[in-house]
């Protein structure tokens, strides 16, 4: 090993810290990079396997290609595999259901590869093996009287299906012909005298619409196609060698008969479409649209770290270059001394950051599928991201070495002379240093020096103000988005309403209903319930918001609303939230009649009525057994009602927004308005599930979970918060290692005029109050900066979450405190850890200490 | 009157077989007003002793009286204040903050005295020093001569008992030389200033009124001149 190679590895040695954090900074950003990639690879492979497991493996189906002709596609050399599929026929279902408009069974038949790979969901039981078995569909039992179970004989009578007209055969393509109001079926079911006796031996999940349309009138079950049996006319199904082409192949081989002859085919598009194949633009693109802009914010940002590393680290040897010059080095080989520094640290981060990506996308993609994959019915696996590693690593090297190149440039040029005389690498220039006056005055000699210094080493201070600066700007604007974001899919989603089920009894009678809520309220695993009673009034035309109306394009109306009478308990503390005192909250009603509509490319939010609060109201009494639409108002029961409150966006059980309502004590329904009746049920249960099941068995009883949509709401903002503040933690911690860095390293450098200021006569307390208040100006400098920055971006995400909500824009206070708590912190505490190893020092040693 | 006494300094670094004695064992007083030379070899423990006079350092054992004031038993806080008022250090390589121009170099343990500085004492001591012209420089646009002269102003300006030079020429061809040794000796008779040069140089050692000669740590020759 020559010398070179030797210094280079004692240098990395002995500056263990730098060496260290220079490993670190260059591990997170290669971790960070690989991640980002890694994860995108995962959730399109996740997306793309979901793809295939419902619609197949294929990527274009040929149509009724006759046996001579097949040769064309599956001998086509641009063709990976392929397999064949046909339909047998039609039968009707045996015991249809009546009025069912799925009336028919369609066979399908498979040969073996595509039973193994067109996306056939097998609930239970298994794929079929020979032509006598064959496979059925779950929701079979739904459209029959029959029951279908694996092991029972299916006896078909195969057919064909004809038009009304009797002279054009349906396919699969063809939905049910029906006359104009669907009520009679008007095409025609031919015999073609085939029977077939088939063994159920599986039941599968429904076929892809490709298979079986939305609309198609027909079950499709499978059964097993034999080799000889292939007839004259099949369907092919194929994958191609080279999927990007996929839509250029197909649409060639369709037309290999000429224009007019081409075949009928069909692709299948979500599987190019997670195979980054598309026509148009779609979210395939859009998703690598979105990992690329996050990228390139992770490329910028550890392109800092790194760089500032290599120029600390040229910084702190600049008189050994110097010395090494002097005795005869050529620059080329201290260059190559700088380069292989960089080559040593890279070697041993590229592959710690790999595996530490590795590690955070598969905890990440457990993580996902764990939280929502059942939700979103889908697998989220971890796939070994190839392109992502090879990526991250290209784009580390390429990181490493730019960063790298400069300094050695730097290096190799350095002249002997001025290397070993002067101290100092940064030339000091009077006017670039200069302070206020006040700067002294206040802050003393101790302020002046570390005002001084801040402009002394403005570059390096410049990197790490700048990786301040995008951590804020980055933590303000993906908070903002959270909480535009939230604050948006709020208004649509239900969170701490105190129920998770409602019930309602379909009962006539208030009596009955009233039994079969006490029935429930029995049930084990009910925390707590409230029934609602409620009535119908009618509010004279005159109070009707006439902007609105003539925004809609009508004119006032009267409008019949319900006044609903929520139990005591709910409706004190709603009041107390309006602020109105008990006693007076038994008088009147509150109105809720916010309206949000859209307006001039926004939403924008509107009352109802013109009802001022306070306002006594005349009204009119609905009978509740049968809306008197004919009746005219005049002959209604008339009552007066003092609107207490308007209803803002305070919330109370079972009134989602947006719903118009009077909502009074039980005590004032009952006596108001004596024909009221019994409405809904709201449970909150623990086991919601359980709850269910029991309603389930109970006649006349409808209901509604909420808890999946509320634990599906939960689920997802979990992993967006998961992601979101993961994002933000890795960028702040490239942040910090680079103030790290920089900091540590000014105090080294500084260390020599520490000691000299304390040799002079400078107290411990003196000299860390002069730390401190240059950690301060330091601070101070990063926020200036970078809060205006991050208020900025987090405006424009106001803007363009703005154009489709009306919502006022809100300065983040809590998120900027966070900024300014965080960034002093991390100052303080670096300068802290440098303070206490300059303090540790011997004043005699630091100042004849040439080598720092 | 006495300004200075050492009694029994002792400096050791290291232990057992790497033991070495920087201070053997060293006693000795200095007038108020005398200019000392302390000469030696090389590693005989010279500069130990300044540092240890000069309150930077601290010492194995023994003690060390400036103007009666036995220094060793303040408190970290406490001896660096009463370093920038009673002791002026000059160091071979000037160390002087890069970032303050020659003023306020100069004047940096006034301010961290919170002392205010009398303009025409600090005019004067630049015109002494001649560097008039260049107060408003910073270290790196001075010669190395300039640059130990403001090193020595910075070290005069609270009027200290002692002024220690720790090889004040050492960096400086013989003009410059010439020149801060003629400014120590004016200092020593112009603000009656008692100075204490460690050097290596004869020609210094015999513009002193006392030379002292150390080797290994001890004193082997106390000598006055003429």
């Amino acid at each position: 090993m020559n010398v070179l190679k030797k210094l280079t590895i004692r240098n990395l040695k002995l500056n263990k810290k730098r060496t260290i954090t220079t490993i670190i900074g260059i591990m997170l950003s290669t971790a960070l990079i690989c991640a980002t990639f890694g994860l995108g690879t995962s959730f399109q492979q996740s997306l793309l396997q979901d793809a295939i497991k419902s619609s197949g493996d294929y990527h274009a189906t040929f149509y009724n290609i006759p046996k001579e002709e097949q040769k064309y596609i599956t001998e086509n050399r641009q063709i990976d595999s392929y397999y064949i599929t046909q339909d047998l026929g039609y039968a009707e279902i045996e015991k249809k259901l009546p009025d069912s408009y799925n009336r028919y069974w369609l066979i399908k038949q498979y040969d073996e590869k595509a039973l193994t790979n067109n996306g056939i969901q097998l609930v239970e039981g298994r794929l079929p093996e020979n032509e006598n078995e064959i496979l059925i569909q779950d929701r079979a039992t739904d459209y029959s009287n029959q029951e279908y179970r694996i092991g029972d004989m299916m006896h078909l009578k195969i057919g064909e299906r004809y038009s009304s007209t009797g002279e054009e055969k349906l396919g699969a393509m063809n939905p049910l012909e029906t006359t104009e109001d669907g009520e009679q079926v008007l095409e025609k079911f031919v015999l073609t005298g085939e029977e077939k006796e088939y063994k159920i031996v599986g039941i599968m999940k429904r076929p892809s619409s490709e298979i079986e349309p939305y609309y198609a009138p027909f079950l499709v079950c499978i059964t097993y196609l034999p080799e000889n049996k292939i007839t004259e006319n099949v369907d092919i199904s194929v994958k191609y060698k080279d999927v990007t082409k996929a839509y250029e192949i197909t649409e060639e081989i369709s037309k290999q008969n000429g224009e007019e002859n081409s075949y009928e085919y069909i692709t299948n598009g979500d599987v190019l479409r997670w195979s980054g194949v598309s026509k148009r633009t779609n979210i395939a693109t859009t998703l690598y649209v979105v990992v690329g802009i996050i990228v390139v914010i992770i490329i910028f940002s550890s392109v800092f770290v790194i760089r500032n590393s290599f120029r600390i680290m040229i910084t702190e040897k600049y008189r050994q270059y110097g010395m090494l010059a002097s005795i005869g080095a050529t620059s080329k080989q201290i260059k190559r001394n700088v380069l292989q520094e960089a080559f040593y640290l890279g070697v041993i981060a590229i592959p710690l950051g790999i595996l530490g990506s590795l590690l955070a996308v598969f905890i990440l993609v457990l993580l996902v599928q764990n939280l929502i994959g059942e939700y979103a019915n889908m697998e989220f696996t971890f796939y070994f991201p190839w392109m992502a590693i090879l990526i991250g690593t290209v784009l580390s090297i390429v990181t490493i070495y730019l960063s790298s190149i400069i300094p050695a440039r730097k290096a190799a040029k350095i002249s002997p002379i001025e290397a070993i005389r002067s101290n100092t690498e940064i030339k000091i220039k009077r006017k670039k240093i200069q302070a206020p006056k006040w700067i002294k005055k206040l802050f003393k000699i101790g302020g002046l020096i570390s005002y001084k210094n801040l402009k002394r080493s403005k570059k390096q201070y410049r990197t790490t103000v700048i990786s301040i600066v995008v951590s804020i700007a980055i933590f303000l604007a993906l908070t903002s988005i959270i909480q535009y974001a939230f604050g948006f899919t709020d208004i649509y989603y239900y969170e701490n309403i105190g129920y998770n089920i409602v019930v309602r009894s379909e009962e006539e009678e208030n009596e009955k209903n009233l039994q079969q809520y006490n029935e429930i309220s029995k049930m084990d695993g009910i925390e707590q319930y409230s029934i609602q009673k409620m009535a119908y009034i009618t509010i004279g035309k005159e109070y009707d918001n006439k902007e609105l109306a003539q925004y809609y394009g009508g004119s006032q109306l009267d409008r019949t609303i319900p006044i609903i009478a929520i139990e005591d308990k709910y409706y004190n503390e709603l009041v107390q939230k309006l602020g109105i005192s008990k006693e007076e909250a038994k008088t009147g009603a509150i109105l809720a009649d916010n309206v949000s509509y859209y307006k001039d490319n926004k939403y924008a939010t509107a009352n109802q009525f013109t009802i001022k609060e306070g306002e006594t109201i005349k009204c009119y009494q609905e009978n509740l057994a049968e809306i008197e639409e004919e009746t005219p108002i005049e002959n209604k029961k008339q009552m007066e009602i003092k609107i207490l409150k308007r209803l803002g966006e305070e919330q109370t059980i079972g009134i989602g927004r947006g719903t118009h309502c009077l909502i009074v004590t039980e005590e004032f329904l009952q006596n108001y308005m004596p024909n009221y009746r019994i409405s809904n049920m709201y449970i909150q249960a623990e086991e919601p599930e359980e709850i269910c099941k029991m309603l389930d068995n109970m006649e006349n009883i409808e209901y509604t979970n909420y808890d999946e949509s509320m634990k599906q709401t939960k689920a997802i903002r979990t992993v967006i918060y998961i992601f979101v503040y993961g994002f933000i933690a890795v960028i702040t911690l490239i942040g910090v290692t680079n103030i790290f860095n920089t900091i540590t390293t000014n105090m080294l450098l500084r260390s020599k005029e520490f000691a000299m200021l304390k040799s002079v006569g400078m107290t411990g307390k003196e000299f860390n109050n002069m730390i401190r208040l240059e950690s301060i100006f330091y601070g101070l400098k990063s926020l200036i900066i970078g809060l205006p920055i991050g208020l900025l971006l987090s405006y424009a995400l106001y803007k363009a979450f703005g154009t489709s909500m009306e919502i006022t824009y809100q300065i983040p206070w809590t998120s900027i405190g966070i900024a300014v708590l965080f960034v002093f912190i991390i100052v303080f505490i670096t300068m802290k850890y440098s303070l206490n190893k300059i303090n540790k020092q011997n004043i005699i040693e630091t100042i004849r200490n040439d080598n720092i | 009157m006495e300004i200075l006494r050492v009694e029994n300094l002792n400096k050791i670094y290291g232990k057992g077989e790497n033991e070495v004695r920087a201070v053997d064992n060293v006693s000795f007083q200095v007038e108020k007003g005398e200019f000392v030379a302390i000469i030696g070899s090389s590693g005989s423990g010279k500069s130990t002793l300044l540092h240890l006079i000069g309150g930077v350092d601290r010492p194995t054992s023994g003690k060390v009286y400036i103007d009666g004031k036995d220094i060793y038993q303040l408190s970290n806080d406490n001896l660096a204040i009463f370093r920038r008022r009673q002791i002026g250090l000059i160091y071979q390589f000037y160390n002087l903050i890069p970032i303050l121009n020659v003023e306020e170099n100069i004047t940096l343990p006034c301010d961290l005295d919170e002392q205010k500085v009398n303009p025409e004492k600090l005019q004067d001591l630049l015109k002494t020093l001649g560097l008039e012209k260049r107060k408003k420089h910073l270290p790196n646009e001075l010669s190395g001569g300039q640059q130990q002269r403001v090193s020595i102003g910075r070290a005069i300006i609270n009027s200290p008992a002692i002024m220690l030079a720790d090889e004040p020429t050492g960096n400086l061809d013989s003009k410059a030389s010439e020149e801060i040794i003629s400014l120590l000796k004016l200092s020593n008779k112009k603000y009656k200033q008692t100075v204490i040069v460690i050097t290596h140089d004869e020609k210094i050692a015999l513009e002193a009124d006392r030379i002292i000669t150390i080797e290994d740590g001890k004193i082997i020759k106390d000598e006055r001149n003429g």
